[in-house]
């Protein structure tokens, strides 16, 4: 039953704080950089896609600098690939707590959503002082980026604990990941605009709820607009089904990995 | 004796805490399941090359039959591959029998192994938290055990040094400490937790476990005979996943022993630091 598992995952919530703490203290101190470390990573693949996307072809997204553009993106994209990309390899990094304590194992996972949530703020810090260089406005619009994100975490869980669930039975799908992460990037609208879809093509591509999360986070957050309501409502709709589906799963296939020899 | 009453020492019929019946554990051993063979199965039907061994099964536990009363402590014995490890696995549920039923009343101890779940970039303090957080323990009972846990493992100064700087002692002494601290359920499974530091802190510890045995129920797995036989008063001996043994010490440890072709006064050799132990006279 859901509910015993959410009541048994409630009644362990102060593991939870502990083991974030936990994560976020050795990652920032076995790295001279420290929380830098979080940021570099989305401000190097900023600068390689404005050097293809801005300077080589040349790409528009007015009224905002392409500067601003993908900083931003790229800071909400590593927000969920990160947490995709390590979450359910984080189950096989700890089996020796899964085969003894009977915590709620859907904490490793959650332990590295949180943990990406922690850099996104850093991030978000960083974003702000690009909006500020570059005198990008924030419009009351703003606001509806926290509904977009409350999808786009939907969204991000939802697939964590599906790929889990699936990785936990089929071993070397953890490998195929980063590939399909790649993929998934060109088909949102994370390194260029929506603007540049063929206008046949849109409605196809916003059905990806990924593509309408991203087109929606640019309306709101940096063109100060919001005309996507309808294709959002979708991507709400399909992106509850995965959490609450992806959640199923994984707490049926949890029992396997105990048994992983 | 039937697995729903256990007539107790002193005759009184008692219902039991812990109760396995007619458990089988069947691991899967062989090729992992991959994408790769997936797919070169669903397009050529046929294994890839090099992965064509056929998985096979390990039958880790085979019908035991067990049941422990409130207040008893079970040693459990066997040699490596016996099925130890998965009867605690079973008991502390992180896992499913494949057949029979396990049933355990009351809060069980999570499986207690010896520094579990310990970084080596967090101090010993820190960790000792994050232990007890693990137990599922709140907020206020944290900080209180965590002072028990740091002064218990005489580490004195480097509770605020990263663990990955302590000695291997240290680091034995506070997972001890840890493992008996951190608020045991009411029943307890242990899994070779003596095996520690020097014979001092052996003997504290062995005490510390005799207190613990005469308030809440254990399991207790060790290849340690002596600490088996000061601390249980009954004892089972898995061999091949089958319940070979159960009885007083005395009998079980002997008996081992001379299956074993070990003389039966001598303590194995993987015993910690320990004078020899007449298992007859410690039962």
């Amino acid at each position: 039953m859901p509910q015993d598992h959410l009541r048994r995952a409630f009644r362990h919530r102060v593991f939870l704080g502990y083991w974030l703490r936990r994560n976020v203290l050795t990652r920032y101190r076995q790295t001279t950089l420290g929380p830098l470390w979080a940021l570099l990573q989305p401000m190097l693949s900023g600068l390689v896609y404005a050097f293809v996307f801005a300077v080589v072809l040349r790409v528009q997204t007015h009224p905002v600098p392409y500067a601003v553009f993908v900083v931003t993106n790229l800071v909400l994209w590593t927000y969920s690939m990160r947490t995709i990309l390590i979450g359910p390899a984080v189950l096989l990094a700890h089996l020796d707590l899964i085969t003894r304590v009977q915590f709620p194992r859907e904490f490793l996972p959650i332990g590295v959503w949180l943990e990406s949530l922690v850099d996104l703020a850093l991030g978000l810090a960083v974003v702000s002082l690009f909006f500020a260089y570059y005198r990008v406005p924030v419009t009351p619009y703003a606001l509806g980026a926290l509904v977009v994100f409350a999808i786009h975490s939907a969204w991000t869980l939802g697939v964590t604990f599906l790929v889990a669930a699936i990785a936990i039975r089929i071993r070397d799908l953890l490998q195929v990941i980063p590939v399909l992460l790649q993929l998934a990037l060109y088909l949102a609208p994370v390194v260029y605009p929506l603007d540049l879809v063929p206008a046949a093509l849109r409605r196809l591509y916003l059905l990806n709820p990924l593509g309408t999360i991203f087109a929606a986070y640019q309306e709101t957050l940096l063109f100060g607009r919001f005309t996507l309501a309808r294709e959002l409502a979708v991507a709400a709709m399909i992106s509850l089904l995965l959490l609450v589906g992806g959640y199923r799963l994984f707490k049926s296939a949890e029992w396997q990995l105990a048994d992983l020899l | 004796m039937t697995t729903d009453e256990i007539v107790t020492r002193s005759g009184v019929v008692d219902a039991p805490v812990v109760t396995v019946s007619g458990v089988s554990k069947v691991y899967r051993l062989g090729p992992p399941l991959e994408l790769r063979r997936l797919l070169h199965q669903a397009v050529v039907r046929s294994d890839p090359p090099g992965v064509a061994e056929r998985p096979s099964f390990h039958h880790a536990l085979r019908d035991v039959d067990l049941a422990l009363a409130a207040g008893e402590a079970l040693g459990v014995i066997g040699p490596n591959g016996a099925g130890k490890t998965t009867l605690l696995r079973l008991l502390a549920g992180v896992t499913l029998p494949t057949r029979g039923r396990v049933r355990v009343e009351g809060r069980v101890s999570p499986f207690i192994g010896l520094g579990m779940g310990f970084h080596p970039d967090l101090t010993g303090r820190e960790n000792a938290h994050l232990y007890c957080a693990l137990m599922g323990l709140d907020r206020s009972t944290i900080r209180a055990r965590v002072e028990e846990i740091v002064s218990y493992a005489e580490i004195g100064d480097y509770v605020d040094v990263a663990f990955k700087r302590y000695s291997s002692g240290m680091m034995a002494r506070l997972g001890f400490a840890a493992a008996v601290h951190a608020d045991p359920g009411s029943v307890l499974l242990l899994d070779e937790v003596l095996a520690v530091g020097d014979r001092r802190f052996y003997v504290k510890g062995l005490a510390t476990l005799a207190q613990l045995v005469s308030r809440s129920t254990m399991v207790f797995v060790s290849h340690n005979l002596d600490a088996v036989a000061r601390l249980c008063r009954r004892v089972i001996w898995l061999d091949g996943g089958r319940l070979r043994a159960d009885g007083p010490p005395s009998e079980v440890i002997g008996a081992y022993l001379r299956a074993q072709g070990v003389p039966t006064i001598g303590a194995p050799s993987d015993a910690p630091p320990s004078k020899p132990a007449n298992p007859a006279a410690a039962g």
